[in-house]
């Protein structure tokens, strides 16, 4: 059964590859567009984690709760580990109630693409 | 025992609920969500609001018909692209079928299979205090908005006790419709119902839901279009610097109190909010509900103390000619009855010269609250509502959002202070618009004042039982809370 460390560390990672490769980057900066930033949260079992991502195509992981978000996930790790790994439809585990979507729902698709972007890139 | 949620929680899992269950709502869970409406704003404590439950199934089925009816003639006119425009952030395997209810109207016709619907209802001419003149402001202020008000307070509660809910205008938006009900259920002429609450426990676990714009798009800085962005995107990025307050939803709605006389430092200036606690109350704003998701609100943080010094001048100069052409001494004194009688001659004389509404000054933030003018309500559903496109589309959301902020203000322990008289009066209000940059299609409502409370506010004004306020199938017929109907 995944932990809530496995969430952080798989965000860890995201992070990391985003500042090392210019295809997660470009990705980062279509999604940002002309905004000023997006703020992604978590809250897996009982941490909280969000991702900042700038205009310039940065990412940043921070501990806790933000003040405000665009995208907020909430749900047990093992289900949040499927979703941002690709293994289950977010729509699909909101059904079954394994996660709850606060927030704007759009800006999951510009978050996969920063993460196909990241990982597979 | 009632059950329990954090009040943010509660904010950000509301949504519109339109499928139910058949199960009934039990007695105790439907009391407490009356009963919080009870506890909404009402400027001078008239307490202008009454609800009529209703379970009978032939009336819920003849609002169901109702709404249908109107919601089918008013979506059904506009063209298939705009709907689909206002409905971008729907994912695209459920938006086709969503906006086929919108067509034939049956997305609104939820009323007859929601358990319980609660008739909301205020009266133009109950707002008898000779303070502002008649107007559709005042009737908005005085009536329509602690209602809308009262209404985002059940809304919260029924989420926190399991409940969905959702507020559906068409079962009364057509005058024939509203003459019909209110001769039915025995409602006087003097009322008018502005909408059906629907209560019921959600047919499916989830509800996506819609897509807001971001704060840097809704509020701003000083002035209109310096987006007030937010800490967390700036550079250096500004974060919480201590973990966010939980406190139970109930609990905040029934401390949220109006506060006027707010904390100073040493040299006598406002004591300093952190910004990233201003972006949870802006942010309280944003999850409100908006019809057709128009969100037609704007936001403008103001910490010029110049500007807050004209604005506390302002509201002291037109609150005391407004209160200052009351009657009678006696008149005033009956409004404040519920207060202890050693401290009413002291709070009548700062209505009287003004000094009750000056606080604009004395608190670290004031947010100049602005809502649409007709021009932003493009949605073709309601050509030519007038009154009520103002209403459902500017005016209703403008309030919540408001009583959204108040009550995430409460939650973080601040104070918070709503406060019309800077804006309104003649010249005030052009003037303030020309300041502030705010463009002619906006138009600015009222200022919600926040800071650091000089004191804990105990005493609230008193209220009517839920018996004065509720009734049961129609009019007149008390809804008597269940210990007391078991006694």
């Amino acid at each position: 059964m995944a932990k809530p460390e496995d969430i952080k560390a798989l965000l860890q990672t995201l992070v990391a590859n985003v500042a090392q490769k210019p295809k997660a980057q470009d990705a980062v900066k279509k999604w940002v567009n002309d905004y000023y930033g997006k703020i992604i949260a978590f809250k897996a079992g009982d941490q909280d984690f969000f991702l900042v991502f700038r205009p310039d195509g940065s990412a940043s992981l921070y501990d806790g709760e933000p003040a405000s978000f665009d995208l907020y996930i909430r749900g047990d790790p093992e289900s949040l580990l499927n979703v941002l790994q690709g293994r289950a439809r977010p729509l699909d585990l909101m059904a079954k109630g394994k996660i709850m979507i606060w927030g704007n729902f759009h800006e999951a698709a510009g978050f996969t693409q920063v993460m196909t972007a990241a990982f597979l890139g | 025992m009632p059950e329990r949620m954090d009040f943010w929680e509660a904010l950000y899992s509301r949504r519109s609920v339109r499928e139910f269950k058949p199960d009934p709502i039990e007695d105790w869970k439907l009391e407490r969500i009356l009963d919080v409406a009870r506890w909404a704003p009402s400027p001078e404590n008239v307490q202008n609001w009454r609800y009529v439950v209703i379970k009978d199934p032939e009336i819920k089925k003849l609002l169901g018909e109702m709404g249908k009816v109107q919601a089918s003639m008013h979506f059904g006119e506009p063209p298939y692209e705009l709907l689909e425009s206002r409905l971008w952030y729907l994912p695209e395997e459920i938006k086709h079928e969503v906006i086929e209810m919108y067509y034939d109207g049956s997305l609104f016709d939820y009323c007859a299979e929601a358990p319980v619907n609660i008739l909301c209802l205020c009266a133009e001419g109950h707002y008898d205090y000779p303070a502002l003149p008649p107007s559709s402001w005042l009737e908005h202020l005085g009536g329509t908005g602690p209602l809308m008000m009262g209404i985002l307070n059940m809304w919260l509660a029924a989420t926190a006790l399991g409940v969905g809910a959702a507020f559906n205008v068409f079962p009364v938006l057509d005058m024939r419709d509203q003459e019909y009900l209110s001769h039915l259920l025995g409602i006087p002429h003097s009322w008018r119902i502005y909408g059906v609450f629907c209560l019921g426990y959600p047919a499916k676990e989830w509800e996506i839901p819609p897509s807001r714009h971001p704060i840097e798009a809704i509020a701003f800085s000083e002035r209109w279009g310096k987006p007030w962005v937010r800490a967390e995107l700036r550079d250096p990025p500004e974060l919480p610097d201590e973990p966010l307050p939980k406190k139970d939803v109930f609990e905040v709605i029934y401390e949220r109190r109006s506060i006027r006389e707010y904390k100073l430092t040493e040299d006598g200036k406002p004591v300093p909010i952190p910004d990233w606690k201003i972006e949870r109350i802006l942010d309280a704003a944003r999850w409100t509900p908006s019809y057709m998701n128009v969100q037609p609100w704007r936001f403008i943080v103001v910490r010029d103390p110049e500007i807050k010094e004209w604005m506390a001048k302002t509201g002291v100069e037109t609150s005391a000619a407004a209160f200052g052409e009351v009657p009678t001494y006696e008149f005033t004194d009956e409004r404040i009855w519920y207060l202890p009688k050693h401290i009413r001659p002291g709070v009548l004389e700062r209505e009287y010269d003004g000094r009750l509404f000056d606080y604009c000054g004395e608190c670290d933030v004031t947010i100049v609250c602005c809502h649409s003018t007709e021009q932003h309500q493009d949605v073709a559903a309601v050509p030519g509502m007038g009154f009520w496109q103002d209403l459902y589309c500017a005016w209703g959301p403008q309030m919540m959002a408001v009583q959204a902020m108040w009550l995430a203000a409460t939650a973080l322990n601040l104070g918070a202070g709503f406060n019309t008289f800077p804006v309104i009066g003649l010249g005030n209000n052009e003037f303030i618009t020309e300041l502030l940059g705010v463009p002619p299609s906006w138009r600015v409502t009222y200022t919600l004042n926040i800071g650091v409370p000089a004191y804990a506010r105990m005493l609230g004004p008193s209220r009517y039982p839920l018996e004065a306020v509720a009734f049961v199938e129609r009019w007149g017929k008390p809804y008597i809370r269940g210990p007391i109907m078991q006694e």
